[in-house]
């Protein structure tokens, strides 16, 4: 416990707000274990409660970064907070295509 | 800045277009169809909506969405305006003023405010035929049904965020879902071109834009509104599309992005002048601002010393840089001062309100008519006097006007008339409350002082004094008491309230023309160019307005009073008022004052000359002595007290009666 930013099961999970209020702490955590894990190509956001612009901001960060390194990275498991936001963005595209229907509902 | 921070700032905005709608709807009664106006009233809910949202204040945008889209009726032209949904409208306008004191105060919505609302809502529905079903948009994008009316209009919009409004605790997504409250978003692309290498970004900067399209029936003045809080902080290029065109062909020109060079230049001129209508006025915190004068206050005694100490020595060149030195903190007061006048008409034009309501109540028609609205006095003074000055206007119409028979058969028109009315005389404000009523009973008055022991039946007084007498606690003459006025309540907390401002309250009255009550106040509360006079030891200061003339002393042999120009002109020694021991001086002078109508004289030891005075209130323990308003410390350091000058032309007054009395029983 304690870093709100883990990889587990080749996914890479986010936990708690991605809000202006937490991003100065989640962006090294989240370059670190997507540097670490170069084979990690899905970022799961079950666990986040809320995101806003800077969130956002931050998710598009990742996907250039794993982007870089020749992955695509994908959002799995949006929590409602996230699909949203996707939605509201007309992002949905970045939700992994089996999920996005999940992530729907 | 954090968004609890700028509540205030949206609680005084709301507070100010509230009453900006008030006036408009006070201004356009039933059956208008000015546009102008009822775009006004519309705005102004519109942006309180807007920023609402944005606070999440989820029960105001309620509210006020429905007002909002009653609003939009009337202005498409559905619905009229008519006199009932104006009373509506005002009660509604109330009710978002209720809403709002929680917000202030960080108290709870009551149960009661809300089913009021709710009432209010059915009202606004039945007149202007709103769906029952009509309800904000606040979840997702799809409940935004568009309300495919002919008026939709397709927009364009690229906004791009400055880097610090995500840590100003904007959130831009919150714009975006402000807009679904009254857009169709049809397309949208988040712009994060601008967004740097990882490594390089800083996750608290905002790198993104929105490019949007939209669909809405509301303005392109609607859409900037969305965009109010960050205008500066923000660019925002908003084209129409297109009218009526297949969405294909307006989608093929807005990505072709040529659109973006015609406009932005129009834009720009557009939020020039929009930029300088917005630097004409500029939100300060009250606080901040008597800071300032509390410091020019102290740079004004520090001025004098330097003055004097310069003069002192001697060196010609000092005095020259200090005299320089004098004249322009002399005009930084003058400014500072400035910065705390406003015009009284603000407060004028809320009565227009209250005239309405309370004549209605009362079955009375009434106009109300306001003179000299540009008149400025201090900030405080005029926050102060709204109270007793609403409580006047009251009376007048309620006590003053009679009712339409009785005005008929007087012969007078049927529609009674209330005056407000202000102007500046010597160094004070005068406000007029006059109507054009039955005018006081001044018999009716006199029986019942003497009834209360106020008065004697044998005593001479004069109209003035006897008027004065309704201004005593526990005073009415009025035959049946309404819930308005009349319970004797009032006219005493009135006076209590003008005196404390350093005011007085007067009052002329005829019987069957009218009542005149005049409020005279100091412009302000701070600094007053002052004369400075010595008795004995001491030194004292009078406000250099209430001075007429300063002459030798010469008094009629033993009588209180000296001849001036073949006048009578009763005085006072400030030797005797302040039992100074000394002996007086060779050659006393006398200095004429003058408040209200009323010349006296005081006698004093020596003139010293004007004075810059910054009035520092005396202690709690000193409020009760009469004749003295304040202290004020001179350049040596010394503390002179401020005299009141209506206190002691009353006594001088009253003393000369008194003596004339005396003397008149003697003679008998």
């Amino acid at each position: 416990m304690g870093s709100p930013v883990q990889y587990k099961k080749r996914a890479v999970h986010v936990d708690g707000e991605m809000t202006v209020y937490t991003c100065g702490q989640l962006k090294p955590l989240l370059l670190e274990q997507l540097t670490k894990h170069a084979n990690a190509r899905d970022l799961d956001l079950s666990r986040v409660v809320e995101i806003d612009t800077a969130g956002l901001q931050l998710l598009l960060m990742a996907r250039r970064h794993a982007g870089a390194g020749g992955r695509e990275l994908r959002i799995t498991n949006p929590s409602r907070a996230v699909a949203e936001v996707l939605e509201l963005c007309r992002l949905g595209a970045l939700i992994a295509p089996s999920q996005a229907a999940a992530g729907a509902q | 800045m954090n968004l609890d921070e700028a509540l205030p700032g949206f609680v005084a905005e709301s507070a100010d277009l509230l009453r900006e709608m008030e006036a408009a709807l006070l201004n356009c009664g039933g059956g208008t169809t000015d546009p102008e106006i009822i775009n006004l009233i519309f705005r102004s809910a519109h942006t309180i909506k807007g920023s609402a949202g944005l606070f999440g204040l989820d029960g105001i945008v309620e509210f006020v969405h429905v007002m909002e889209t009653a609003l939009d009726m009337v202005r498409l032209g559905k619905a009229p305006m008519s006199e009932e949904l104006v009373s509506v409208l005002l009660r509604c306008k109330d009710h978002v003023d209720a809403l709002l004191v929680p917000v202030a105060t960080g108290g709870k919505v009551d149960q009661g405010l809300e089913s009021s609302g709710a009432e209010l809502h059915a009202e606004l529905r039945r007149l202007t035929e709103i769906d029952g079903d009509e309800k904000v948009a606040t979840k997702s994008a799809s409940a935004a049904a568009p309300r495919a009316a002919a008026a939709d209009n397709d927009w364009h919009v690229n906004v791009r965020f400055g880097a610090g409004v995500l840590t100003s605790g904007m959130d831009p997504l919150g714009f975006v879902r402000y807009l679904q409250t009254f857009c169709e978003i049809r397309q949208l692309t988040v712009l994060d071109d601008a967004l740097p290498a990882p490594e390089e970004m800083n996750p608290e900067v905002c790198y993104l834009g929105f490019d949007m399209e939209l669909r809405t029936a509301s303005d392109k003045q609607a859409i900037e509104a969305a965009f109010e809080f960050i205008r500066e902080d923000c660019t925002l290029v908003i084209t129409q599309l297109a009218k009526a065109a297949p969405a294909s062909v307006a989608t093929a020109v807005t990505r072709g992005g040529s659109q973006t060079t015609e406009e932005p230049g129009k834009r720009q001129a557009a939020s020039a002048s929009e930029g300088a209508a917005a630097a004409a006025f500029v939100r300060v915190d009250a606080a901040k601002l008597d800071y300032l004068i509390t410091r020019i206050g102290e740079l004004i005694i520090a001025a004098a010393g330097a003055n004097m100490l310069a003069r002192r020595s001697g060196n010609g060149e000092l005095e020259e840089s200090t005299s320089t030195l004098s004249s322009l903190v002399e005009q930084v007061r003058e400014s500072a001062l400035q910065l705390r006048m406003v015009k009284i008409g603000g407060t004028f034009s809320r009565f227009q309100r209250t005239v309405r309501d309370v004549s209605r109540e009362l079955g009375k028609e009434i106009q109300l008519v306001v003179r000299g609205e540009d008149t400025e006095l201090d900030k405080t003074v005029v926050e102060r006097i709204a109270d007793p000055l609403t409580h006047l206007v009251r009376n007048a119409i309620d006590h003053g006007i009679e009712s339409a028979e009785v005005r008929a058969a007087a012969g007078k028109p049927a529609v009674g008339t209330v005056t407000l009315n202000a102007y500046h005389d010597s160094g004070s404000i005068v406000i007029e409350v006059s109507d054009d009523g039955g005018g006081l009973k001044r018999e009716k008055i006199l029986a019942k002082a003497i009834e209360r022991g106020l008065a004697e039946e044998d005593q001479s007084l004069t109209d003035s004094e006897v008027f004065g007498f309704i201004f005593e606690a526990g005073f009415s003459t009025a035959a049946s008491v309404t819930n308005l006025s009349g319970r004797g309540v009032g006219m005493d907390v009135v006076k209590r309230n003008i005196t404390a401002l350093r005011g007085s309250v007067g009052i002329k009255s005829e019987e069957g023309k009218g009542t005149t009550v005049t409020v005279r106040l100091p412009l302000t509360l701070a600094i007053i160019n002052g004369f400075q006079v010595a008795v004995g030891r001491s030194s004292f200061v009078l406000p250099l307005e209430t001075i007429e003339e300063c002459v030798e002393f010469a008094a009629e042999e033993g009588h209180d009073f000296a001849n001036l120009r073949g006048k009578v002109l009763p005085f006072i020694r400030l030797r005797d008022v302040f039992a100074t021991r000394e002996a007086p001086a060779r050659r006393q002078s006398i200095v004429v004052v003058k408040h209200a109508g009323e010349r006296a004289g005081l006698v004093v030891d020596a003139l010293l000359g004007e004075f810059q005075t910054v009035i520092k209130p005396l202690s709690k323990l000193f409020r009760n002595v009469d004749c003295i308003s304040g202290s004020s410390i001179l350049g040596t350091g010394e503390v002179a007290l401020i005299l009141d000058v209506p206190t002691l032309i009353q006594q001088a007054m009253a003393r000369g009666r008194h003596n004339a009395a005396t003397a008149a029983r003697a003679g008998v």
